[in-house]
């Protein structure tokens, strides 16, 4: 079949006349790769062009700059229809049926490199990682009784950060991605909507797009555990849901009752800040193991102090300080899957009860060793499981409505604030001269005035508060406790 | 605590442009709400029904924005029974027997409009059946119980019937598998 010469008009600014018939000859091999609408396929033709200038302007021939841009890279997913489809898993089918137009479960990571990031590579870097994610690759759709993830047929672009982190996404039309690469200075982020994945998912992503990244720069680096190899085929077993495995038992483990909530007005944008706390991960473990617990249980006791501080506290009140935290299951089953496949504790504490880190510890440390056991969490799964089992024939049109009234209203009510801890993140030795540190920014909560979530690369841990309120009397008094503690942060954050 | 900006100043909108939606709820609210009270207030029909549907309408048309599938075809499937559902509301308000055979003349345009464009575009637009196929269903099923309980059948609603029918097989027997791979996806339980 005779194959259209394609258009390009970019190409013609950015080459020169010699360089332009190779060029063209390039675009026309990408162009035998794709088979997108009009709009993509031009947009996809003029990032190879942009990139292939921009290798070219570091300082590298051209000859090396095609072979790194090697069209083979894009395989056969932007060519033929896709028909793959993925019912959500079970912790996911929450999400969709609660969003609102400013409401939506949105988590982000980052990787600060040491240098800016270059847009065109990062855009090329992006292309190619897709197609080893095929069901992030996707788009939510309604169906009859559940939502599901649909396969997208379209670019997936990077852009330039403009709005605060995990601002909420248009996820409407036919192709809308559900998840968000945005660039700023030397920082590389990817928002997730959750129902893709958790936090462990996105930490393979994202690392495998900064490989990725840094390879196309020219880095070499091998291959290693936590990053796909994009030379390899997806495995079906890294979209399973993994929430089945937990078989037969007992279940429950969902009810709790109201927690104290933070004081302060929940404003019309959400979130109204995000700061990050950085902290040197050697200084922050020997606090944790002078006051006699782990890091998790050290933040969570200086997370009750701060809560305590920010909270109008009537002595008469039951109302505990309920914080949520999440556990990993893969930790209980080594599963590969990609999705949602964590569930959470709750760690309770009444407020006369919150004195000191040191006291406070053995009876924090005491619930999460409870909390965090494979038993009372798999009785939640299984309580997940039995929920979906039982609303699977209800229309969708009527469990949306509901699912939304009874999140509105409970949501997280029943927690004061949330420590996500994502863990360290590793990346080989050959990858970490180029990479500064990682964060992990949690969406805004619905009724919570603060959040907070941790993750650590090497010496450096990035403690980070998502705030939905105005006052600033959470933040304050968590520096406050940290620096208590011999722990001063370099701050950052939004203004 | 001095805290170092690492991100970028955010363009603050407009407090109208940032809050449209809101506030058009919010106008709207009071708009049904004002007129009910004056309506409960004086003697004669209950035009406040009429004023309240016709927001609705309004509001299903042009400011509601599904978040996920916001699509010509459920734009389209929602304003066609918006639309019939407040011909049935006028007739009750108004009085007469016109809402029931006008609504049925709206429902069949509609589908037939939303049936042609679908299979037109199938291509880009078989993912996005949903809506559609519960209005061919609707038009099905509500024929079907009008002959079933021997209800005099208007012109009108045998051509719902028909249509919703016609759709339904052309859907078949046009794109038998790509359908089949459709409902597999949207009926997953």
């Amino acid at each position: 079949m005779k194959q259209k010469p394609v258009r390009c008009p970019i190409a013609a600014k950015l080459f020169t006349p010699e360089q332009l018939p190779l060029v063209m000859d390039y675009l026309t091999d990408v162009n035998k790769r794709l088979k997108l609408s009009r709009k993509y396929t031009q947009q996809m033709l003029e990032d190879h062009a942009w990139a292939l200038h921009r290798l070219i302007s570091l300082g590298e021939t051209m000859e090396t700059a095609m072979e790194r841009l090697n069209p083979e890279r894009l395989g056969d997913f932007y060519l033929k229809e896709r028909t793959d489809w993925y019912p959500l898993d079970v912790a996911a089918k929450i999400y969709p049926l609660s969003m609102s137009v400013k409401r939506m479960m949105v988590f982000r990571l980052s990787c600060y490199l040491k240098e800016p990031v270059v847009p065109e590579i990062l855009q090329m870097a992006l292309t190619y990682v897709m197609r080893r994610f095929p069901s992030f690759a996707t788009t939510i759709k309604c169906g009859f009784f559940w939502h599901y993830l649909d396969a997208g047929m379209r670019r997936y672009a990077v852009r330039p950060e403009t709005k605060l982190p995990c601002a909420v996404m248009k996820v409407g039309a036919v192709h809308s991605p559900s998840l968000r690469v945005v660039f700023f200075e030397n920082r590389i982020s990817v928002e997730f909507f959750h129902i893709l994945t958790d936090g462990s998912g996105g930490s393979i992503f994202l690392r495998t797009l900064v490989k990725t990244y840094l390879e196309l720069l020219g880095a070499e680096l091998p291959d290693f555990d936590g990053v796909f190899s994009l030379d390899e085929a997806p495995d079906a077993a890294e979209w399973e849901d993994a929430f089945p495995v937990s078989g037969k038992g007992t279940a429950g483990g969902f009810s709790d009752k109201p927690a104290l909530q933070m004081k302060g007005m929940v404003p019309l944008e959400q979130p109204n800040r995000v700061l990050h706390y950085n902290l040197s991960t050697k200084a922050l473990l020997e606090a944790a193991h002078r006051n006699g617990g782990t890091m998790t249980g050290f933040l969570l006791a200086l997370h009750m102090l701060s809560c305590k501080e920010a909270s109008r506290i009537n002595p008469h009140s039951r109302k505990k300080i309920q914080i949520q935290l999440p556990v990993n299951m893969r930790k209980f089953h080594p599963v590969k899957t990609l999705r949602n496949f964590s569930m959470y504790t709750s760690i309770r504490l009444h407020p006369s009860q919150v004195t000191t880190v040191a006291e406070m510890m053995p009876e924090i440390m005491a619930q999460i060793r409870q909390g965090t056991a494979q038993e009372p969490l798999e009785a939640t799964m299984r309580l997940s499981c039995r929920l979906v089992r039982w609303l699977r024939f209800i229309p969708l049109s009527i469990k949306r409505p509901i699912a939304y009234f009874i999140y509105g209203k409970l949501g997280d009510g029943v927690f004061t604030s949330t420590l996500s801890n994502l863990g360290a993140i590793t990346l080989p030795e050959e990858m970490q001269p180029y990479v500064d540190k990682f964060d992990f920014v949690l969406g805004p909560p619905v009724e919570n005035k603060a959040v907070l979530s941790v993750c650590s690369f090497g010496d450096k841990t990035v403690l980070t508060v998502v705030k939905n309120t105005h006052l600033t009397l959470f933040e304050d008094a968590l520096y406050q406790h940290l620096c208590d503690e011999g722990l001063k942060p370099y701050m950052e954050g939004s203004g | 605590m001095e805290v170092k900006v690492t991100y970028p100043v955010v363009k603050k909108k407009n407090f109208f442009v940032r809050n449209a939606y809101d506030l058009w709820r919010a106008l709207f609210t009071i708009v049904a709400y004002t007129c009910l009270i004056i309506d409960m207030l004086t003697p004669g029909i209950h035009w406040s029904l009429i004023v309240i549907g016709g927001l609705c309408v309004l509001w299903i048309a042009f400011l509601y924005r599904p978040q996920v599938e916001n699509t010509l075809i459920k734009k389209g499937c929602d304003v066609a029974a918006a639309v019939c559902l407040y011909q049935l509301l006028l007739e009750s308000v108004i009085g007469g027997n016109w809402g029931a055979f006008v609504a049925q003349i709206v429902f069949f345009s509609m589908l037939i409009l939303m049936g042609v464009y679908f299979l037109c575009y199938f291509r880009g637009e078989k993912r996005n059946f949903l809506p559609l196929f519960e209005l061919l269903v609707a038009g099905m099923v509500s024929t079907l119980i009008m002959l079933c309980c021997r209800i005099r059948l208007s012109w009108p609603m045998i051509v719902v019937g028909s249509v919703s029918l016609g759709i339904q097989l052309l859907m078949l027997i046009l794109y038998w598998k790509p359908m089949l791979h459709e409902y597999h996806k949207k009926f997953h339980v």
